[in-house]
């Protein structure tokens, strides 16, 4: 078996010194000579570097020498005939069917991972951080409640007490325990939020857009039931989590650019994950008021009149309710809450 | 301008986009696959592509790292990495990962360069790292404790039970902060004269001449750029503003978009900026043997590029990265010549024991990158 020869540079590896040789296999030696170079060495001991297209197709020798060539052609039919064969990493990478195929995998991979494999890791890790740890990360952020966005509540002391007595009893009939609630009045209008730990928040705003409901209270309960059931899923930890992990993710995929393309990109993606805990909420806040004998059509009413405030803000002068709703359901994919009509079949179907 | 005795000799790059595609979307499917174990080999074979790749008189590089000793690195790394992500859960425990990490750093740093340098060669001679820890243990202190109080001083809650931030928390922040980009340039320029003239070919070490005042101007030019800019759109706001009261809403939505353009335009200046000026920076200061070097890079041409490729990467969903990757690189390597006084073939080869990929791999998760 010959083959060659190949021409190629011989460096022996103690000086930079380039040595032109040529190459040839004779029987089962690897022949290098050239100027100053004699060799035969078995073709069993030379270590034949993976080849790309361009880059030169590189043999070790034993005892540290290098030979680099770029005649392609003489170095590829000569390790050929060594019967040396592409790895099949190597192969894979050759083959443009091969890279559509990946391209099709790694697109359904990241698909998957996004709507089954991060929410699960991300939950783990949310069940592996202790209680103490969530309730600090809720008390830096009700630090941060402050001016001008949130001042402190304009609400009466028995205003408050009613309220806070109403949540503890109804939670106190399902079992469940009792949260910190915290009152402040909100530029930004009516809102309610659950905090990581144990803390939820309630706008005089939200108050008082209650109190244009048939039974203020209950429709108050309704969205405190509401807030509960994040707190008692960790829903805040959990997205907080989430989103990290999604932003984490981004960055790597996007690569350099993570400041621009990746600030608004996962705010995108993370909604998806919120509207389930958003339902999931919803359904706590129903299976509250059902436990404590009250209706659900307050609740109804305030996210009605939550709507009517919002498409009001739009401002396009349209009263249609159908045209609201459509509106704002057709927002849905990237909306943190699910769409209004959505929300209401789902009170409606579970405590109607 | 001096004359070389002999013909400038270009850096060039024979990698290509569709090639290194294939590479890349084939280690991300194995990588997944493998629920990220294969990572180790895929950086293997990414660098190995970008080495062979890069040609200077005739001969390529190569990289000669271990997937193995890789994979224990990022282990190791990763560890550091999830305590580091937790910290700011907890205060004291917080606390506890900032001190270790920013005492074991310069270490890292070091062992990172040693285990790059140590497995690359040109014309089968490696090159080496001999920096020590201790060399740069001062700078990194300084800097590490100029931005540790600066970010104390504005860390919530630390005025301990006082409503808002007090006036001796405002001026030690602020304080800080002027020092901190006082130090910058010259933290800078000390650190990359240590990866320098601690890096040799073989047996020959290579000399830098840079000095301090270089970076100083590098990192004026670009305050001077955004200030002006700053001033160009504050500027605009005032002319605006007096026009808004009769254009209305058409004023108000050209400013705002003006008011973007300069923001994203200015942070996807920098990258570009940066990695121009000191690459030129640099590599018109290296000297090895009686051979000197040349950068002709041009800010304004790689802003382009990676402009086009933001635009891209942002069409494709991210599958253009790779096609991104390659034309940034190949227009830095293109940039470089090596001015020679004679020939290469002179230097003599050194034999050093391998190296741990720990500190390699600590830098990559952390994405620190300060040389070239």
């Amino acid at each position: 078996m010959t083959a060659g020869p190949a021409r190629g540079g011989y460096y022996d590896g103690r000086s930079s010194k380039r040595h032109e040789v040529t190459l040839e296999l004779s029987g089962s030696a690897l022949r290098v000579r050239g100027t100053g170079v004699d060799l035969s060495v078995p073709l069993a001991d030379v270590t034949i570097e993976e080849r790309a297209a361009n880059a030169p197709r590189l043999l070790h020798l034993p005892g540290g020498a290098l030979i680099e060539s770029t005649d392609f052609e003489g170095a590829d039919a000569l390790i050929e005939h060594a019967g040396r064969r592409d790895s099949v990493v190597v192969r894979l990478q050759g083959s443009w069917r091969m890279a559509l195929g990946s391209i099709i995998a790694v697109a359904c991979a990241g698909a998957a991972f996004y709507i089954w494999g991060l929410p699960w890791v991300a939950d783990r890790i949310a069940d592996a951080i202790p209680p103490a740890w969530a309730e600090a990360l809720g008390q830096e952020a009700v630090k941060g409640l402050k001016a001008p966005v949130f001042r402190p509540s304009a609400l009466s002391e028995e205003a408050r007490k009613a309220i806070e007595q109403d949540l503890a009893a109804a939670l106190k009939a399902i079992g469940q325990p009792i949260p910190k609630l915290e009152f402040r009045s909100f530029a930004a209008g009516p809102n309610a939020f659950a905090l990581p730990g144990n803390t939820m928040v309630l706008t005089d705003e939200m108050v008082k857009l209650a109190g244009r409901t048939g039974d203020p209270a209950a429709a108050i309960l309704g969205v405190l039931g509401h807030e509960h059931g994040h707190i008692r899923h960790r829903h805040p930890l959990r997205q907080f989590v989430r989103a990290t992990a999604l932003s984490a993710l981004l960055a790597w995929w996007i690569g350099d650019f993570s400041t621009v393309l990746a600030t608004a990109a996962p705010v995108l993606l993370a909604a998806r994950y919120s509207r389930d805990f958003e339902r999931e909420a919803d359904r706590e806040a129903v299976a509250l008021l059902r436990a404590t004998g009250r209706s659900v059509e307050p609740l109804v009413e305030l996210f009605g009149l939550m709507e009517g405030r919002r498409a009001a803000k739009g401002g396009d002068g349209k009263d249609s309710p159908n045209a609201e709703r459509k509106a704002s359901d057709s927002l849905d994919y990237f909306s943190s809450h699910p769409g209004t009509g959505e929300r209401i079949r789902i009170l409606r179907g579970q405590g109607g | 301008m001096s004359q070389p005795p002999q013909a400038a000799l270009p850096l060039t790059f024979t990698g290509s986009g569709s090639e290194y595609f294939r590479i890349w979307i084939v280690n991300l499917l194995l990588t997944i696959v493998t629920f990220g174990i294969y990572s180790a080999w895929a950086k293997v074979r990414r660098l190995k592509y970008f080495y062979q790749n890069t040609r200077l008189a005739g001969a390529s590089f190569n990289y000669h790292g271990e997937p193995l000793a890789i994979f224990k690195g990022r282990l190791l790394a990763l560890g550091l990495l999830t305590a580091w992500t937790v910290a700011p859960l907890d205060k004291i425990w917080g606390m506890a990962v900032w001190i270790v990490l920013a005492a074991i750093w310069p270490w890292i740093v070091v062992r990172s360069m040693r285990f790059k340098r140590r497995n690359s060669s040109y014309r089968n001679v490696r090159f080496r790292f001999d920096g020590r820890t201790r060399d740069v243990y001062l700078p990194f202190a300084l800097l590490l404790g100029v931005s540790f109080i600066a970010a104390l001083a504005f860390y919530p809650g630390s005025g301990s039970g006082t409503p808002g931030v007090s006036h001796a928390q405002i001026a030690v922040g602020v304080i800080s902060v002027v020092l901190l980009l006082a130090l910058m340039p010259h933290f800078h320029f000390v650190i990359q004269q240590f990866f320098a003239t601690r890096t040799l070919f073989g047996e020959t070490r290579f000399r830098y001449s840079a000095r301090a005042w270089d970076f100083y101007k590098i990192y004026l030019l670009l305050g001077l750029v955004f200030f002006g800019g700053l001033l160009a759109l504050g500027t605009l706001i005032g002319v605006g503003s007096a026009t808004a009261k009769q254009g209305g809403w058409i004023a108000v939505i050209v400013l705002a978009i003006a008011g973007l353009v300069f923001f994203y335009g200015f942070v996807l200046f920098v990258g570009p900026y940066f990695q121009v000026r000191i690459q030129n920076l640099i590599w018109n200061n290296l000297k090895l043997g009686g051979h000197r070097f040349e950068s002709r890079a041009r800010v304004w041409l790689l802003f382009r590029i990676t402009l086009v490729n933001l635009l891209l990467i942002a069409l494709t969903l991210g599958f253009f990265r790779p096609f991104a990757v390659i034309r940034t690189l190949r227009y830095r390597i293109e940039s470089v010549s090596l001015l020679p006084a004679g020939d290469l073939d002179s230097f003599v080869g050194s034999s050093e024991a391998a190296v741990a990929a720990f500190g390699a791999e600590a830098v990559d998760l952390f994405d620190f990158d300060l040389a070239l």
